[in-house]
């Protein structure tokens, strides 16, 4: 018979999340089929058992207050709905401190070049780091199109149709951004986990929370996050889970989640040779900005984990189990929780040009919904003696699936970036009068040395050391000979000349001069790109007045000679993104 | 010239047949019109087909089953007369709940009653 209640906390990912969005969004996902644009109908109900009997906007936190129209049958008798909403405190934490995404993606690619070489030179000795060091040059090339991709390939599209792509630019960078204040910054860090600390206290030390007795006498509590909101629910489960208090959730769903991700990331760059040590002593140039949790004195209390992976969404990841806590061992951990191990369950909400939307699209799905109904307990689960044939899709079909649509998607956008080339060649040939071999285009037709030469100039230009990676470090272990850090070699050789320049600069007009000239530098690669065809195959005299006949030809002409390169570099990057993302699960055995 | 013919109900899969009480079509009917079709028309379709689907037996004397219906959101209950040959299922209510799992103290056959005397307001009592 239903006693206690179920306390689920819906848990945002990045991005801007108005209050009451991520409770509203989730419930009505669970009530009507969001995907219709039909008026909602009492057919499309998953919680056909439930009615809602209070909305407290106030709380705190909000909640919803459900309760069972059939308290006969098993199962909780009431359901509180609550969400943690981090968002705007994230916000404000940028507004106040806004990041450069130029810096930070340099700055993340620096770190990874050190941190891969670190590991090649402990190959001879440690032969098991050579398939980390053959995932992590994946990285690398990943890290190069987001490098890449600041203002050399994003930029141009941004500025010329800012009216249309200001919205897609913006959130672009506040992802970045709001992954970068929880795993980087020292201050943003602790906020939101208090935040989201007193969120869930306000929520088990409430008087509508039974603490008497553990469930199902007692209320259960229940995480459920997205993206990296899943990660600040693991801190958060990390905290907590020794103290075995209420505050430790009895389960945790995430989806969309990309704790495999980071979790990697950190021992990439945090831990020599990639062994994760909570007794590590720091070395002052931690990449993240998280501790270590200390591996526990006692059992703790058994959770159960499940998490949802979408069809080619990029942050999802499938993590191994060891990585709900790094410093346990294995056999302790498959002892707190369920069923000995995180469960993944995969869906899929699209097709092959999912890509953009699978991330966000988890509530669309009525299967993602009826995964969510019955490990909160709003529904009972699927009896495992039940005659209905199961409709799971498995592990293998949904890696399998992935990389053929990867393939696809790669090729295609490929073919798509080479036609906008070829545009652009033609158009050039035509506002221009010059005349010179197609034959030109052939180094352009490679997506990896696209991107690879416009982050060239990016780090180049921008890739001083920071905070993190400082000179010493840069001098003592980037080797000048490796492709990708090479530009900033480079760089530190003639950082004594570009210092000098840069005071002189400096003294005679800091904001303005450092401003526009800080645009120039970074359209400058993408530029050359565009012209260096052109002053190849024709004498000075010849290209100046093919350049000079390319202005006259009018704004809209230019218009469109920038529109076809844009197009290109942003479908090369895209290309090699999904080469380097298949790259990755090939690498991890997953497409076998 | 041209003669308007009744619809038959045949259905591939044999001679068994459903019957709707009318309370029954008035409990579903609470969900709506579209609703009512919805699980009429699965429940014919998979009855017609086989009518050992999916089912609990409410009670171990009487007839009576409860089977999931629309992604088991639902369950209809019904009681199963005819012969081996022609199968009838009559249905006698639809609640949007489903019986899983065991509940301390209460038999599925309570359960079910309290059910239906919950959705109904009161006014339908089964009879089993």
């Amino acid at each position: 018979m239903a006693k206690n209640s179920v306390h689920i906390l819906f848990v945002h990912g990045v991005g801007q999340h108005s209050q009451l969005s991520s409770l509203l969004g989730a419930y009505q996902a669970l009530r009507s089929d969001v995907r219709s644009t039909e008026v909602p109908h009492k057919f499309d109900d998953l919680l056909t058992k439930w009615e809602l009997v209070e909305f407290n906007q106030v709380g705190p936190p909000p909640y919803l207050k459900l309760s069972t129209k059939f308290p006969d049958e098993p199962g909780p008798r009431y359901a509180y709905v609550y969400e943690a909403n981090y968002a705007d405190l994230s916000g404000i934490i940028r507004q106040n401190q806004p990041l450069d995404i130029t810096y930070l993606f340099i700055s993340f690619d620096l770190a990874v070049n050190l941190a891969r070489q670190r590991l090649n030179k402990e190959i001879p000795q440690h032969a098991h780091l050579a398939i980390p060091a053959a995932l992590g040059k994946h990285v690398q090339r990943l890290a190069e199109v987001f490098v890449a991709a600041t203002v050399p390939v994003l930029g141009l599209p941004s500025l010329v149709f800012r009216n249309y792509t200001k919205t897609w630019v913006g959130a672009f960078v506040r992802f970045f951004e709001d992954v970068a204040t929880f795993s980087m910054d020292p201050q943003g860090y602790p906020l939101i986990a208090k935040h989201f600390n007193k969120t869930a206290r306000n929520i088990v030390y409430s008087p509508r929370f039974n603490r008497t007795a553990p469930p199902p006498t007692g209320d259960t509590f229940v995480v459920v996050a997205h993206s990296l909101g899943t990660v600040v629910a693991h801190n958060y489960l990390l905290a907590h889970w020794f103290d075995n208090g209420p505050e430790v959730p009895a389960g945790m769903l995430t989806f969309g989640s990309p704790i495999g991700l980071v979790c990697w990331m950190w021992r990439f760059l945090d831990f020599p040779r990639m062994e994760f040590d909570a007794k590590r002593a720091p070395t002052g140039n931690e990449y993240f900005v998280w501790d270590a949790a200390p591996e526990p004195a006692a059992v703790l209390r058994k959770i159960r984990w499940m998490n949802v992976i979408n069809h080619l969404d990029p942050i999802a990841t499938a993590f191994p189990t060891q990585y709900v806590n790094l410093s346990m061992g294995r056999l302790a951990i498959e002892n707190s929780l369920e069923g000995g191990e995180v469960q993944h369950r995969y869906i899929r909400t699209g097709g092959m040009f999912s890509a953009g939307q699978a991330h966000t699209k988890y509530f669309v799905s009525r299967e993602f919904s009826s995964i969510l109904t019955a490990v909160t307990g709003l529904m009972p689960e699927e009896d495992p003696n039940t005659t209905k044939p199961s409709t799971e899709r498995v592990a293998i079909t949904h890696w399998r699936e992935a990389g053929r649509h990867l393939l696809l998607y790669r090729w295609l956008l490929w073919a798509l970036g080479v036609a906008a080339l070829y545009g652009y060649f033609w158009f050039l040939v035509c506002s221009t009068g010059a005349e010179f071999p197609y034959i030109a285009m052939f180094p352009y037709l490679f997506p990896r040395l696209t991107v690879w030469t416009l982050s060239f100039f990016q780090k180049l230009f921008f890739g001083r050391p920071t905070k993190r990676s400082g000179a010493t470090v840069l001098k003592q272990d980037l080797r000048t000979l490796d492709p990708s850090s090479f530009p900033y070699r480079v760089r530190l050789f003639f950082s004594p000349l570009v210092s000098f320049l840069f005071d002189w600069i400096l003294r005679l007009s800091p904001k303005l001069i450092i401003g526009a000239g800080r645009i120039l530098l970074s359209f400058l690669p993408t530029l050359i790109l565009m012209v260096l065809p052109l002053w190849l195959s024709t004498s000075t005299p010849e290209f100046l007045t093919a350049i000079e006949n390319a202005i006259d030809g009018g704004a809209l002409k230019f218009a469109m000679l920038l529109a076809l390169f844009a197009l290109y570099t942003v479908m090369f990057a895209a290309s090699e993104f999904m080469t380097c993302w298949r790259e990755l699960l090939r690498k991890l055995e997953l497409l076998k | 010239m041209f003669t308007l013919r009744k619809k038959t109900q045949e259905q591939p899969g044999g001679p068994h047949v459903v019957e709707w009480q009318p309370q029954a079509d008035d409990l579903l009917r609470k969900s709506g019109n579209y609703t009512l079709d919805q699980i009429h028309e699965e429940f014919d379709r998979e009855f017609k087909l086989n009518p050992d689907l999916e089912k609990l037996r409410v009670d171990p004397i009487a007839d009576v089953y409860v089977t999931p219906v629309a992604d088991r959101r639902y369950s209809v209950i019904w009681k199963l007369k005819g012969g081996s040959d022609r199968k009838v299922a009559v249905v006698s209510a639809v609640v949007p709940v489903r019986f899983a799992g065991e509940a301390e103290g209460v038999s599925l056959k309570q359960r079910v009653k309290n059910a239906v005397l919950l959705e109904s307001g009161g006014r339908l009592k089964l009879d089993f």
